[in-house]
C-alpha cells in the first residue's frame, strides 16, 4: 500500500516539471482532443429513455465527479449523505436504489448484502462514457442481469486509441477545499500488433470538515462536520486483445481500498461521531466477444471480493468498541448469443449464473449463499422508421444458510416491450412497458434479529410514453437541437420496508406506491463567430410518487420520502479559443424526510450553482488541462438526506497532463 | 465577447439570487394549557431526526398542544427522548440521542440542561429517570448512574453501575438500577440489578437477573416486578417477581410483557407481543392480578389498538389506561381506556412520532 501511495505522490510531484508550455506553442497547437469517444447511444432514436455523457461532454461541463454527472440525467434521484465519504446511491423514477443497476464495462455490479451500489466509489478520471437507460435497452447483445432492473447506469471506461502513438501516459492532480487532494496517473501501451495494456491509479484524501449551519427554532449555529475524513486508493489494470477472426478479449483487474469516518446524522446538542468504515473491494473480470456472419457470441466471467470493517468506539460497548466485519464474494458467469436471420431482425439469448456468499462476525449469523440463474430471451426488429424490442427474463433464486432456515426458492418471468416510430423525419414517438422483480437482499432476509425469511419479492412495473425531436434547424447558428418528453407511470407492490417494532427493527412487505411523472430534456448546440460556441441544455422532472398502501393510514396519498415533485437542471457551456466556461444549476423542490408529509418533515427546496473555467493547452504531443471550479457558488446550505448537511461553497483546481 | 459577458452576468445574478434557507418558522402559536391538570406525552421522534417532542393534553378544556417544548422554548428538545418524570415543581426529560437531560418548569419553560460526561469528557447517554425529593437520578447507557439537583447547580455526580443500565426505581432510600447488558455479545447474559444507597450514593448490592432486563415496577415495599425482554431469539421475554428485602427472583409463568404498568387495587396491565417467523406480530392486551401474580384475561382486543402500542401509562386520578400508538411512519396517536376496557377518548395525531412516556400532572 505504501508503495502505491509513494508512486502516486512521486508522479504528482513530477507534474510541474512537465507543464512548461509557451503561449505561442498553445496557439500553434490548438487541436482537437485525441481521445476517441465510443459510440454514444441516440437519445432520439431509442425506444426507451436513454441519456449519456461522453468524456468530451463531461470535460466541457467541467464535471469532476460521477455523482454530479449522474445528477444531470432526468428522472434520477441521488441519495447523498454528504461530503466525499458520504454514501451516494441512485434511484430511477422513485423505484428505489435496489431497482437500479450499475454496470461497469458491461458487467453489472452486485451487492447481495444490501442491494445498494455506492456510485461514489468510482473515479470519473478513467471514464469514457456514462449512460443511463430507463427500462428497455435497444442493445439486446448484453448479459441477462442487465434486463433485471428498472434502469442501468452504464460506466464505460477509457479505451485508448493507438492510431497516432504507441503509448499514452498522464498524471493529474486535483486540489480542493477542506484539504482535499487527488493525484492520479495512467499509462496505456500497445503491446505488439494486437494487444494493449492500460494501468491507472489514484489516491484521494480529504479532511471533509466543511462548515454547515443548523437552524434550531430561533437559533442558528454554524458547526464543522466531524469525522468526515476519507482516504482512498484505487488501481485498475486492463488488457485488450484483438484476436482477429478469433474475436476479442478484454481482462480487467480492479482494486479499491478506503478508510473513512462516518459523520452520521447531525444530532442537536451533541457532536461526537465515532463510527469508521474500511472497505477493500476487488474484482477481476474477463470478456470475450466474437462474430461469425449472422451470429455473435459474448461471454463474461467475474470474481469479486468485498471486505468491509465497521467500527464504533463507544463506552456502551464491552471493551469500548463494536466491530463488525463482512465479507462478500461473487462468482459470476454470463453468455449471450445473438443471431440476425433476416434483415432488421435480431434475436438473442442470454444466460447468467451468479453465486453470492456473505460472511459476518455477527451473533447468530446464518452465513447465506445464493445461487441466481437469469435467462433472457430478446428480439428486436429495426427498420429506418420503426424499432421494436421485446424481451422476457426468467429469474430463479435459490438460497442456502448454514444456520437456521433459508428462504424458499423464488422464480418469475418478467416481460418488457418497447417501440419507437418515426412520425416525421425529426419526430419519433416511443412507448415502453416493463415488469420488474426484486428479490430481498441478504440483510432483509437474514440480518440478525431484523431479517425476515418470509419476505415476498418486491414487484414493480413501469410504463413510458414519449416523443423525441432531433433536428439541425439552422445549421449555421443552431447546429443541433434535441428534445425529449416522456410521461410515465410506475407502481410498486409488496414494497419491502424496514421499520422498528416496539424495540427491534424488522423488515416487512407492506407498501404500495404509485408514481406518475414527466421528464423533459433539451439539448442544443449554437455556433458563434470566431470559433466560439454555446451548448445549452437542461432537464425538468415532475413526480407524483405517493403511498397507496392503506386509506386508513395517515400517510395515504402522501409523497414518498426524498422525492421532489419538481426538480431540474440547466447546463451551459461557452467555448472560445482562449478559455471555456461552464455553468450548471441544479434545482430541487421541497421534499419530505418521512412518509407523513408534515411541516416538521419538510425539507426546503434548494438550488446549487457550479461554475468552471478551463483551458486545454496543447504542445506537440502533450496537453495540459487547467481547470478552476467553484461548486455551490452561492454557498447554499441544504440537505439531500435529513440531518446530513451538504458542503457549502467549494473551490477546486484541476491539472491534467497527458502525453 | 459581449454574449460571453452577458451569460457570465446571468450566471452570477442567478447565484446571487440564491436564498439560503432561513431559520425554521416556529409552530403556529397555540395557547398553553391553563389548567394544572395536564397529561404530558413524550415522543421519541425518529431515530437521528432530533425531533423528540412533548404533547400536552389539558384535562379541563380537552385542548391538545403539540410541539410544546419548541413552542415555549423556541428550540427543539433533541433526539430520541426516552423518559420524563415530575420532580416537585419541575419536570426532567431525558433525551438519549442528544445526550442531555432537560429540566423544565411545569409550563415547559427551560430551567437547565444537564450533560453528564465520562472521565474522558465525552457526553453520556441518559435513559431513565427517578426522583427522591432532592435529586434527579439518571441511568446512562455507558454503565453509569448520575444524580443532580438544583442545590448543586444541576452539576452531575456519577457512580459506576452495571452494563447498559436501563430501568431505574427509587424506593425507601434505595435506588434500583436495572442493567440490561444489551450491548454485549451474546446480549443480555450479564444483566443485573444494582442496588444503590441514595444517601451514600454507593452500590450496596448487585443481584444477577434475567436476560436483557429492562424495568422494575413497585407493587409494595417487598414486591417489585421485573420486566425483561430476552435476546429476541431463543430466550423469551419474561416477568419476574423481585423481593427487594431478600433479593430473590421468582418467574411469573405464562406472562411475557413488552409493556407493563401497575395500577391500584391489585391490578396491572400489560401488552405482550410475539412474532411468527415472518415477523407477523400477535399482540395481546391483558390485565393482571398482582396479588395472585397471574393474568386475569384480555383487557381489550388487539383490534381496538391501531396502530401498534408503543407506550402505556396509568392515570392515577381516574385509573384510566393510556396507550401511545405508533407505526413509526407517521405521527402517533393516543387511545384512553377505562379500567374496564371501554374506549374513553382518542387523540388521532399527537404531532410527533412514537409516543414513548406519559406524565400525569
Amino acid at each position: 500500500m505504501r508503495r502505491i501511495i509513494s508512486f502516486i505522490v512521486a508522479a504528482a510531484a513530477l507534474l510541474p516539471l512537465c507543464v512548461t508550455v509557451s503561449a505561442q506553442d498553445i496557439a500553434d497547437t490548438l487541436a482537437s482532443t485525441t481521445i476517441t469517444a465510443e459510440g454514444k447511444p441516440s437519445a432520439a432514436k431509442s425506444t426507451a429513455p436513454v441519456q449519456s455523457l461522453t468524456v468530451a461532454e463531461l470535460g466541457k461541463l467541467g464535471i469532476g465527479d460521477i455523482t454530479r454527472a449522474v445528477n444531470t440525467f432526468a428522472g434520477v434521484q441521488i441519495r447523498d449523505y454528504g461530503g466525499i465519504g458520504g454514501v451516494k446511491t441512485v434511484s430511477i423514477r422513485s423505484l428505489g436504489g435496489q431497482h437500479t443497476a450499475v454496470s461497469y464495462d458491461g458487467v453489472t455490479i452486485s451487492n447481495a448484502q444490501n442491494g445498494q451500489i455506492d456510485i461514489g466509489r468510482f473515479n470519473l478520471e478513467n471514464v469514457q462514457m456514462l449512460s443511463l437507460n430507463i427500462g428497455a435497452d435497444d442493445n439486446i447483445f448484453r448479459s441477462a442481469r442487465s434486463y433485471a432492473s428498472a434502469g442501468v447506469l452504464n460506466i464505460t471506461t477509457r479505451k485508448p486509441d493507438y492510431s497516432d502513438k504507441r503509448f499514452h501516459a498522464g498524471v493529474g492532480l486535483k486540489a480542493a477545499s477542506f484539504l482535499t487532494f487527488n493525484p492520479s496517473l495512467y499509462f496505456d501501451a500497445a503491446i505488439g500488433k494486437n494487444w494493449s495494456l492500460g494501468l491507472n491509479a489514484d489516491y484521494l484524501h480529504t479532511n471533509g470538515d466543511y462548515p454547515f449551519t443548523v437552524h434550531n427554532g430561533t437559533e442558528t449555529t454554524t458547526y464543522r462536520r466531524l469525522n468526515s475524513d476519507v482516504n482512498t486508493v484505487r488501481a485498475e489494470a486492463n488488457v485488450f486483445g484483438d484476436l482477429g477472426r478469433s474475436g476479442s478479449l478484454s481482462l480487467k483487474g480492479s482494486f479499491m481500498w478506503s478508510e473513512r469516518g462516518l459523520p452520521g446524522a447531525v444530532i442537536l446538542y451533541v457532536q461526537d461521531p465515532t463510527e469508521r468504515l474500511w472497505d477493500r473491494l476487488s474484482f477481476a473480470q474477463a470478456r470475450y466477444e466474437n462474430h461469425w456472419g449472422i451470429w455473435s457470441f459474448q461471454a463474461q466471467a467475474k470474481f469479486s471480493n468485498d471486505f468491509t470493517r465497521y467500527s464504533d468506539k463507544k463506552a456502551i460497548y464491552p471493551g469500548g468498541e463494536k466491530l463488525n466485519i463482512y465479507t462478500q464474494n461473487e462468482y459470476y458467469l454470463s453468455a449471450v448469443v445473438r443471431v440476425s436471420p433476416l434483415k432488421g431482425l435480431s434475436i438473442s439469448l442470454a444466460q447468467d449464473v451468479a453465486v453470492n456468499t456473505l460472511d459476518a462476525n455477527l451473533e447468530r449469523f446464518v452465513y447465506p449463499l445464493r445461487v441466481t440463474s437469469l435467462t433472457a430471451l430478446a428480439a428486436q426488429y429495426h427498420i429506418s422508421f420503426f424499432t421494436a424490442t421485446a424481451s422476457v427474463l426468467g429469474t430463479y433464486v435459490h438460497d442456502k444458510v448454514k444456520v437456521g432456515e433459508a428462504q424458499g426458492d423464488k422464480w418469475r418471468f418478467t416481460p418488457c416491450i418497447s417501440l419507437s416510430f418515426e412520425a416525421l423525419p425529426w419526430l419519433r414517438i416511443r412507448a415502453m412497458y416493463q415488469d420488474l422483480f426484486r428479490t430481498p437482499t441478504f440483510n432483509e432476509l437474514y440480518y440478525t434479529s431484523m431479517g425476515n425469511t418470509k419476505l415476498k419479492p418486491e414487484l414493480a412495473r413501469q410504463v413510458n410514453l414519449g416523443l423525441t425531436i432531433a433536428a439541425s434547424p439552422l445549421p449555421e447558428v443552431l447546429s443541433w437541437l434535441e428534445f425529449t418528453a416522456d410521461g410515465y407511470f410506475n407502481s410498486v407492490r409488496d414494497k419491502i420496508v424496514c421499520r422498528p417494532t416496539m424495540f427491534l427493527w424488522s423488515t416487512f412487505n407492506m407498501g404500495k406506491v404509485n408514481i406518475g411523472g414527466l421528464d423533459l430534456s433539451l439539448s442544443t448546440r449554437w455556433r458563434l463567430p470566431h470559433l466560439m460556441g454555446i451548448e445549452f441544455g437542461g432537464h425538468y422532472s415532475f413526480q407524483h410518487a405517493v403511498d397507496v398502501t392503506d386509506k386508513e393510514e395517515k400517510t395515504y396519498g402522501h409523497q414518498i420520502p426524498y422525492t421532489p415533485r419538481h426538480s431540474g437542471n440547466v447546463s451551459l457551456v461557452f467555448s472560445t479559443p482562449w478559455i471555456n466556461l461552464s455553468y450548471m444549476m441544479t434545482a430541487v423542490g421541497e421534499r419530505y424526510s418521512w412518509p407523513q408529509n408534515t411541516a416538521a418533515n419538510r425539507l426546503d427546496p434548494y438550488m446549487e450553482h457550479t461554475i468552471a473555467l478551463y483551458h486545454n493547452f496543447e504542445w506537440r504531443r502533450c496537453s495540459l488541462l487547467v481547470q478552476g471550479e467553484c461548486i455551490n457558488l452561492a454557498n447554499a446550505q441544504y440537505e439531500v438526506i435529513h440531518n446530513y448537511p451538504m458542503p457549502g461553497r467549494t473551490w477546486q483546481l484541476t491539472l491534467k497532463f497527458k502525453y | 465577447m459581449k454574449k460571453f459577458l452577458f451569460f457570465a452576468a446571468v450566471a452570477v445574478a442567478l447565484a446571487a439570487c440564491q436564498k439560503n434557507p432561513g431559520p425554521e418558522p416556529g409552530p403556529d402559536p397555540e395557547p398553553l394549557p391553563s389548567s394544572p391538570e395536564q397529561v404530558w406525552v413524550l415522543h421519541n421522534g425518529t431515530w437521528g431526526g432530533s425531533d423528540s417532542e412533548i404533547m400536552i393534553y389539558d384535562r379541563e378544556s380537552g385542548n391538545v398542544l403539540t410541539s410544546a417544548f419548541q413552542t415555549v422554548n423556541g428550540k427543539r428538545l433533541g433526539d430520541t427522548a426516552n423518559d420524563m418524570i415530575a420532580c416537585g415543581e419541575l419536570v426532567a426529560i431525558a433525551a438519549t440521542g442528544s445526550k442531555c437531560v432537560w429540566i423544565v418548569y411545569k409550563n415547559v419553560t427551560e430551567v437547565a440542561q444537564i450533560v453528564v460526561t465520562g472521565a474522558d469528557g465525552t457526553a453520556l447517554s441518559p435513559r431513565r429517570l427517578a426522583y427522591d425529593g432532592s435529586y434527579v437520578y439518571i441511568t446512562l447507557q455507558e454503565g453509569v448512574l448520575a444524580r443532580a439537583s438544583a442545590a448543586t447547580g444541576w452539576q452531575a455526580e456519577t457512580l459506576e453501575v452495571g452494563p447498559a443500565p436501563e430501568g431505574l426505581l427509587y424506593d425507601n432510600g434505595l435506588l434500583y438500577v436495572v442493567n440490561s447488558d444489551e450491548y454485549s455479545s451474546p446480549m443480555g447474559m450479564n444483566a443485573s440489578i444494582s442496588i444503590v444507597d441514595a444517601a451514600q450514593f454507593k452500590v450496596v448490592k448487585t443481584v444477577p437477573c434475567n436476560c436483557n432486563a429492562q424495568q422494575l415496577y413497585r407493587v409494595s415495599e417487598d414486591k417489585f416486578y421485573l420486566m425483561s425482554w430476552g435476546n429476541y431469539a431463543d430466550i423469551p421475554a419474561a416477568l419476574t417477581v423481585f423481593n427487594p428485602k431478600t433479593y430473590t427472583l421468582t418467574d411469573v409463568a405464562g406472562v411475557a410483557p413488552t409493556f407493563f404498568a401497575v395500577g391500584t387495587g391489585n391490578k396491572a396491565y400489560y401488552a405482550s407481543r410475539e412474532y411468527d417467523a415472518a415477523w407477523n406480530p400477535t399482540i395481546t392486551y391483558c390485565n393482571f392480578d398482582t396479588s395472585a401474580d397471574s393474568r386475569i384475561g384480555e383487557f381489550v382486543p388487539a383490534s381496538a389498538v391501531k396502530p401498534d402500542i408503543n407506550a402505556i401509562g396509568l392515570d392515577p386520578e381516574t385509573s384510566n389506561v393510556w396507550m401511545g400508538c405508533s407505526d413509526y411512519m407517521s405521527n402517533g396517536s393516543i387511545i384512553v381506556f377505562s379500567p374496564e376496557g371501554q374506549e374513553q377518548m382518542r387523540i388521532k395525531d399527537t404531532g410527533a412520532v412514537n409516543p414513548q412516556a406519559f406524565l400525569f400532572l
